[in-house]
């Protein structure tokens, strides 16, 4: 067992020597920098675009809106272009190193019906950045929504290579990858459990966020711990102008928010919370007065400029569930989420710019009855501390560096049980605490050569340990289940003993390099090949065998038993835009291929299961396939339509009879159509069209017969299909009162859900008829089974 | 999880869901051979049932496996044939009485000479029901969950020490109680060493209603069969349905490992009480 702390040592020593080194890099150029911000929020405006014209060359603003560039002394003129904004041009004089933060405007398309947008507006085509998603929340609060309620998670299932098991499921399914695989970070914190409602809802409340980012490939080297994807979620800043403020009322939520400086273009907050009422729906129902459902948010961030080289965050999400079952029982079950962030944006200098952030998040639910027989308190959480340091070095025009650390502690309490009441049957019960700490150091480079090509090479090296204070089982043979036939009712090895480990001592540990290379090659202005490589590790897994992840799924670290699991990733691509940039094309293909992921035994018992590794089994899967996506980003009629020819498959000893079978999320053909447009300056109209195909399902290939219950026997897993799915959704938003001066500005938004009302199948199961249990018969269940209208309205001041 | 199973009816109504059914085709596999056999200790006379698997949407029983030559053998070296009922082909009967602390396997001969046989199954402990009783007062409908009536329950005790496993089946008016969502099984991890008080049996029962229960200890392999058995049957195609999967029992061929042998061989202990449901003021 090694300690921990030399292995840290190691790492903060190479970390510090790399630091040293980039310092020592000899530079000739002087340097422009500064940061961009919308000039009515004083929002940063992250990825908007800069470029000199003299050089034909530029950069873009990170996620603080800040940018550097590097030029030999001389005038200038910089070109500001970003999406949503008008375009400015400015002439900047550079005989030394210069600041240069414009403010920009946003465009207001109702005044002009054709706005001329910058020249620049092909950055999908030049960026390094492929297999990129990145969506505003203007644009999600224009959409059709269920039960009026715009949300993160639902958009992002209509970008090509995001699936879910079905409407009303929790999680997305990036490319091929399990909704474990995702690491959704919500101002850098990550988010455990992204669902209010079991899956109805996300727990982002759009009017908090400003934008968010869904990395499926190509994944910076920044980004780690998971297999499949990133999605980084921003929260508003807060406007540091003015005060404003937004309340809206939609079929099942109400939000208020409030933003303004507290020191004028210094420091600025925001506040922001939503309720929904749900549970009134439930109380339609006159016998179920007693039963309640709803879920709440708040979200908080403030926003320090302390000077023109510090900057200090602060910003803070807490939300919950809560179902309650009446009559006696008494069943009660809460579940949520918590964040905090603090991050300290610093320049060393206006090439060195840096992030140290310091993040808390948290996940638990309890649950639990005051029934006097049987009255339990049930309850788990998962805690996770994450200090993470971030370098941006903007070496030269041709290289910026990026290179950091980040540490992760992680406190997995998996499940404990107490008893209610002195009559209670049950007894306590704590399934072990698991502690582990991950650690990570990487560094990557952007380079240009020539006029042509970009290039992103970049490695990290992650280190995972499972360790004490913790109490584990021995089991004969070393290893939980017989490897050779996991699955079998003998495979289930016997627990020998136990052994005990103090704070910090290691139990397993793994780690290993994850190289992330990325490749542009323009072909000319308008289009562009792409091509990157990623291979991504993860240590911890939610353990979770359902249809579609419930609440108290909990996650489990890599320890002596459970491996990490490995994913790496091919894609290559092409991108082309069309009249003037008004079009975008991309087609890009990707190969997966992951490597001990985890499956479970038949029957298996996941919560409350102190020995909960004999129920699982590893396995390994593979995802391919091709993405289109045609997008009209300006004018009166806006949106997109994309399409995904994918297959995801698993590979599991034990099950299907060892042959690969259709993972759950299995959708050969997904087509989706996004379409917005400005009537006149009053009506807005957006639609979405889905089709996909049905996802897979097991069908029975006989049944019999014991003590009157009739089973099915169950074939090939997956090896059958759902009918396919396919929805037109529909909203009509009207702005009464336009006048960009008023005071107050209202907005009606109208959503038809499922216009025509079909009946998309969730699942087919199989089981005897009610009525003639003699008989047995296939039942098809839809989630949402009819239109779905909903009415809301908001207000702004 | 049960708990959530109970839940996603609540979620479904409020969800405008709605369930279809519908006309497929599926496929239809071998023929497999299937067991169902319960030995209890109160019994001297016992019956194994033999029958085979059926296409999933054919209607009726499924077809009975005839002719076969059964036996139940001990690790005492006692062997008990078993004879075919005339009345009821497909049923083998066998007289005797389970000992404590011996081990029984079935070992069975079909028509075309495949031997099959059973892992050893054995009496496990069990504790008595200490009594029987309705819920006080008539109880109402809860919309779609449950229909006005009375409540039936036991008091039982779950004796100290780890490894015990139990499953209830219950009878109204002799006929066994086959709703999926009514069938319980347990280990003994929560309650061990615990009284167990008004744990509900039958709900929804009438004034005459004759309500029996009986407490089975069963093998921790029983438990996992039942336990998978009853979680295929109350999967219903809800968001937390587990993946269906075929039910491994504890009958194999031990010449063909592969092949797949459904239904148990099941032997147990039994604590039954029963109570006819009278109308309270």
């Amino acid at each position: 067992m090694q300690p921990l702390a030399i292995m840290l040592r190691r790492y903060l020593l190479l970390f510090l020597l790399s630091f040293v080194g980039f310092q020592l890099l000899a530079q000739k150029n002087v340097t422009i920098s500064g940061y961009i911000k919308d000039i009515e929020s004083g929002e940063a405006a992250i990825g908007a675009t800069i470029y000199i014209q003299e050089l034909e060359t530029g950069g873009v603003t990170n996620i603080y809106g800040f940018y550097s560039l590097s030029v030999p002394p001389g005038d200038y003129t910089l070109v500001i272009s970003y999406v949503g904004f008008e375009t400015i041009t400015q002439s900047v004089s550079a005989n030394e190193d210069v600041t240069f933060s414009p403010e920009i405007r946003p465009s207001d398309i109702s005044l002009d019906a054709v706005v001329v947008e910058g020249e620049k507006q092909n950055q999908n085509v030049t960026s390094i950045e492929m297999s990129v998603e990145k969506m505003d929340v203007k644009t999600i609060q224009k959409m059709p929504a269920f039960l009026g309620e715009p949300d993160i998670l639902r958009s992002s299932l209509l970008l090509p290579g995001v699936t879910n098991v079905g409407e009303g499921a929790a999680g997305i399914n990036v490319r091929g990858g399990n909704i474990d695989q995702n690491l959704i970070l919500l101002d850098g914190a990550t988010i455990y459990s992204s669902s209010h409602l079991f899956g109805f809802f996300s727990i982002f409340n759009s009017d908090a966020i400003q934008d968010f980012k869904l990395y499926k490939g190509g994944i910076p080297a920044e980004y780690g711990g998971r297999l499949s994807s990133v999605m980084d979620i921003h929260q508003k800043e807060g406007n540091s102008k003015k005060f404003t403020g937004r309340a809206s009322v939609s079929s099942i939520a109400t939000k208020a928010t409030i933003e303004g400086p507290i020191i004028q273009d210094k420091w600025s907050f925001i506040a922001s919370g939503r309720v929904s009422y749900l549970g009134y729906l439930t109380r339609f129902d006159p016998d179920s007065e007693d039963n309640n459902i709803y879920f709440y948010d708040l979200n908080g961030k403030t926003n320090f400029i302390l000077s023109e080289k510090d900057r200090l965050f602060l910003s803070g999400y807490y939300g919950q569930d809560v179902l309650a079952i009446g009559g006696e029982s008494n069943f009660r079950f809460t579940w949520g989420n918590g964040t905090v962030t603090t991050r300290w944006n610093h320049l060393f200098s206006n090439k060195l710019f840096s992030n140290l952030a310091f993040m808390y998040s948290n996940y638990d639910y309890s649950l639990g009855t005051n029934d006097p027989s049987f009255g339990f308190d049930w309850r788990a959480r998962i805690i996770n501390y994450n200090l993470k340091y971030d370098f941006t070095y903007y070496a030269n025009s041709n290289n910026t560096l990026k290179y950091g650390v980040s540490a992760l502690y992680y406190d997995f309490r998996p499940g404990k049980v107490t008893s209610v009441g002195s009559e209670s049957a049950f007894n306590g019960l704590e399934v072990p605490v698991e502690k582990a700490t991950e650690a990570a150091v990487y560094i990557s480079n952007e380079q240009k050569i020539g006029t042509r090509l970009t290039l992103q090479y970049g490695l990290r090296y992650s280190h995972f340990f499972n360790h004490g204070e913790a109490t584990i089982n021995l089991y004969e043979n070393d290893t939980p289940r017989n490897p050779e036939d996991p699955n079998s009712f003998n495979g289930a090895n016997q627990i020998i003993g136990t052994q005990k480990y103090d704070q910090w001592d290691v139990i397993k540990d793994y780690g290993g390099l994850e190289p992330r290379i990325a490749a542009n090659f323009l072909l000319n202005e308008f289009s562009s090949v792409k091509a990157s490589y990623n291979r991504m590790r993860q240590y911890i897994h939610l353990v979770s065998n359902t249809t579609a992840s419930v609440p108290i799924d909990v996650w489990k670290p890599a320890g002596k038993y459970v491996q990490p699991s490995t994913a790496d990733q091919f894609a290559i691509g092409y991108f082309r835009n069309f009249r003037n940039n008004t079009f975008e094309f991309s087609a890009e293909i990707y190969y997966k291929q992951f490597e001990d992921l985890l499956d479970y035994v038949d029957g298996a018992e996941l919560v409350l299961n102190p020995n909960v590794e004999q129920e699982l089994i590893p396995g390994d899967g593979q995802a391919y396939g091709l993405e289109l996506m045609f997008k009209k980003k300006t004018g009166r009629t806006t949106g997109w339509i994309s399409y995904t020819l994918a297959r995801t498959e698993r590979t599991v000893k034990g099950i299907n009879n060892n042959e690969p079978y259709p993972s759950n999320y299995d959708k050969p053909h997904d087509v989706s159509l996004v379409v917005f447009h400005q009537i006149r300056t009053k009506w807005e109209i957006g639609a979405t069209f889905v089709y996909m195909t049905g996802r897979p399902v097991t069908y029975p290939d006989g049944r019999y017969q014991m003590e009157g219950f009739i089973l099915a026997n169950y074939g090939n897993r997956n090896g059958a299909r759902m009918p396919d799915f396919h929805r037109l959704d529909l909203a009509v938003n009207f702005t009464p009162n336009f006048n960009p001066d008023a005071k107050l500005k209202g907005k009606w938004n109208l959503s038809i859900y499922n216009v025509y009302a079909r009946r998309n199948a969730f699942s087919i199961s199989f089981r005897q008829n009610e009525d003639n249990p003699t008989q047995t018969q296939a039942y098809q269940i839809s989630l949402i089974g009819s239109i779905v209208p909903a009415i809301g309205y908001a207000v702004s001041f | 999880m049960k708990i959530l199973k109970h839940i996603w009816p609540l979620l479904f109504v409020v969800m405008i869901g709605c369930e279809d059914a519908i006309d497929l085709d599926v496929p239809t596999g071998d023929t497999r051979v299937v067991v169902d056999a319960l030995l209890l200790d109160v019994d001297s006379v016992h019956i194994v049932t033999l029958s085979l698997t059926s296409p999933y949407f054919e209607d009726g029983e499924t077809p009975r496996l005839t002719g076969a030559n059964v036996k139940v053998v001990s690790n005492t070296g006692d062997t008990v044939q078993f004879t075919e009922s005339t009345a009821i082909p497909g049923d083998y009967i066998g007289e005797f009485k389970l000992v404590d602390g011996v081990q029984y396997n079935l070992d069975f001969t079909v028509p075309n000479g495949t031997r099959y046989l059973s892992y050893a199954e054995q009496l496990n402990r069990v504790s008595p029901i200490d009594s029987i009783y309705q819920s006080e007062e008539v109880e109402p409908a809860q919309g779609d969950f449950r229909e006005e009536g009375y409540a039936v329950y036991i008091d039982t005790y779950e004796p100290e020490g780890q490894g015990d496993y139990y499953r209830w089946i219950t009878f109204i008016n002799g006929e066994q109680d086959i709703n999926p969502f009514n069938q319980f099984t347990t280990d003994d991890r929560l309650v061990d060493g615990n009284p167990i008080i008004k744990m509900e049996h039958a709900r929804e029962r009438v004034p005459g209603d004759f309500v029996e229960v009986w407490q089975m200890s069963i093998s921790e392999r029983a438990y996992n069969f039942w336990n998978l058995f009853f979680t295929q049957l109350t999967n219903f195609g809800g968001p937390f349905d587990t993946p269906p999967a075929p039910v491994e029992g504890n009958i194999y061929n031990p010449t063909n490992e592969n092949e797949q042998v459904l239904g148990f061989f099941g032997i147990s202990r039994v604590s039954k009480a029963s109570m006819v449901v009278v109308q309270l003021p």
